[in-house]
């Protein structure tokens, strides 16, 4: 079963003086794949992203620019296995003759892990049966006439772990 | 006869520096035309020897024009007119510019006796240095007439002789502005000035009136050659004081200083005492790419008056190679910031409350701090640049512009 956990936005960097609100630019919102996981059993985190309209990211690979990323905090007991961005579309920038790999539509990012079975894996402390997972998902978004600083959204999700 | 003799030098003065005005260390270092030591009789004499001006008598020479209507103008276009009025202007002038009021005043009072005026432009515009632009919002090309005209709305055709310059070389104008008026023959019958005044208030001598008036009487022109003064004719052939000024701009280092949130902060209240420009800019922002050398242009332009341009880029301080590499790309050889946080967010609100984080930002401060420009996204340059000009004092000289720019 599918489980649309709550993703934990603490914010963005540097609000503390902020005095205009934060333009929205991506929305975010996550879904893991099963609400409770055993040992050596795979799982993942999808990332479902939305820009504003007119928006883009940079997808990842673009040079000058500030690509999309999403990581996965490393910690004992979770292996961080592939991840997994779509294919970018083209953004063509007239004025700089320039064309770049973006994503202005609705996107998914996949990340998938695992909770580790070897000796060290299953001795990594435990709160309440549950692993926290942690990630930081990073992109700078543009339109055609204004770019935005880089955002970094820190998540986390709760993932019950499921008795051998 | 002092006076007389205080006056033609003023004239005289008048016709050197123009495009430099204001700014006599700057006119000293970069004189209208070659030689550097040349003085201004010497430049006149040349200038009357390489480009005779049309003497009294002669039939107007021919044309075919571009004008800022798209359409082709001739002479004989105007062949029912009784009395043509040429008049040669220049976008960039600060004198010839405020001479625009008065001849549309004239090609609108004038009409209906059939007096026929028509503007043409004689400058090269490749031989127009930056600081000649000093008082405009665009050069001398063709494009920016068509800009300038319709802003200006001009009243009259506006021709363009730029790149050839053969129309100027027949009629030799001297400056801009200066007016040639033709009888119904086409025969020259005035030369010289429009009036006396370049403020027009106070004019004691209303040359180029009174010689129509004389005309449409059928009397003869009372005084038929007046001196000009304005900006000197830019020919193609003269553009060594362009490529100096650019090889001392050239010659500028492009430096980098670090700026924590407090320097910005007093930065915004400008402690320059000049009207300050300053863009937030980004590697990582194509629309600050694309209006970056924009700006710096402008400053070129203005910088012989009391105005300064201030760079700050929104790079994290590890990003530093890739912002100084930008900027010598562009040879921004003016003062370049880069923030010494990565909280980009912390940056902009302590420097700007209103400012909803997006880059390109360009804001232009009076020399009291006072706001007269902002845009969050890429500036309209004309509007920027209008604005900049309706602020910065005028010089004595060309008392005035900066109310012209209000206008």
């Amino acid at each position: 079963m599918q489980a649309w956990l709550v993703v934990l936005v603490a914010g963005t960097l540097g609000v503390g003086q902020q005095v205009a609100p934060l333009r929205p630019l991506l929305d975010v919102s996550s879904q893991v794949s099963a609400d409770r996981v055993a040992v050596g059993e795979r799982f993942t985190i999808t990332l479902e992203l939305t820009p504003a309209p007119k928006i883009h990211v940079y997808a990842p690979g673009v040079v000058g620019y500030k690509p999309i990323a999403f990581t996965v905090q490393p910690q004992r007991g979770l292996v961080i296995r592939g991840l997994t961005y779509p294919p970018s579309e083209t953004y063509f920038y007239a004025p700089l003759k320039e064309t770049v790999a973006v994503y202005q539509k609705p996107f998914r990012i996949v990340q998938e892990l695992a909770l580790d079975p070897s000796l060290s894996g299953r001795a990594a402390p435990k709160e309440a049966g549950t692993i926290v997972v942690r990630g930081t998902l990073t992109y700078q978004a543009c339109n055609d006439r204004v770019c935005f600083p880089p955002r970094t959204v820190p998540m986390m999700w709760t993932v019950a772990i499921k008795e051998s | 006869m002092y006076a007389t003799h205080f006056r033609r030098l003023l004239l005289a003065s008048l016709a050197a520096i123009c495009g430099t005005a204001g700014h006599p260390a700057a006119q000293s270092q970069l004189p209208a035309t070659p030689p550097a030591t040349e003085t201004y009789q010497q430049q006149m004499a040349r200038e009357q020897r390489e480009h005779p001006t049309l003497t009294i008598g002669s039939v107007a020479p021919d044309f075919a024009l571009k004008g800022t209507d798209g359409q082709i103008h001739t002479l004989a276009e105007y062949k029912d007119s009784p009395v043509l009025a040429i008049a040669f202007i220049s976008n960039h002038c600060p004198a010839s510019q405020l001479y625009e009021g008065r001849l549309k005043q004239i090609a609108r009072d004038y009409a209906a006796k059939g007096v026929r005026l028509i503007a043409i432009a004689p400058n090269g515009p490749q031989a127009v240095a930056p600081r000649e632009l000093n008082y405009s919002a665009v050069d001398d090309s063709f494009d920016s007439m068509v800009v300038h005209a319709g802003y200006r709305q001009f009243n009259f055709p506006y021709l363009y002789d730029g790149d050839t310059q053969e129309l100027a070389h027949q009629y030799g104008p001297k400056v801009t502005p200066h007016i040639f008026i033709f009888d119904r023959e086409r025969k020259l019958r005035y030369e010289g000035r429009i009036d006396d005044n370049m403020r027009g208030n106070n004019i004691r001598s209303n040359d180029a009136h009174n010689a129509l008036d004389a005309m449409l009487a059928g009397r003869p022109v009372p005084v038929e050659h007046t001196p000009v003064f304005g900006c000197s004719t830019k020919w193609n052939s003269a553009i060594a004081g362009k490529q100096r000024e650019m090889n001392e701009w050239r010659m500028k280092p492009v430096t980098l200083e670090v700026a924590s949130i407090d320097e910005l902060k007093k930065l915004r209240t400008n402690p320059t005492g000049k009207t300050l420009m300053i863009n937030f800019w980004a590697t990582w922002c194509g629309p600050c790419q694309v209006e970056y050398p924009e700006l710096l242009t402008t400053y070129l332009w203005y910088r012989s008056r009391d105005f300064e341009f201030v760079s700050v880029a929104l790079n994290t301080p590890e990003e530093r190679p890739s912002v100084q590499r930008f900027l010598e790309e562009h040879h921004s050889a003016v003062r370049n910031l880069i923030v010494d946080t990565e909280d980009v967010y912390a940056v902009q609100a302590a420097f700007d409350a209103k400012w909803e984080s997006g880059v390109p930002f360009t804001i232009v401060l009076a020399p009291d701090g006072r706001e007269i420009y902002r845009v969050e996204g890429e500036a309209d340059i004309l509007a920027l640049r209008r604005a900049i000009l309706a602020n910065l004092p005028d010089a004595g000289m060309f008392a005035g512009n900066t109310e012209y720019w209000k206008q």
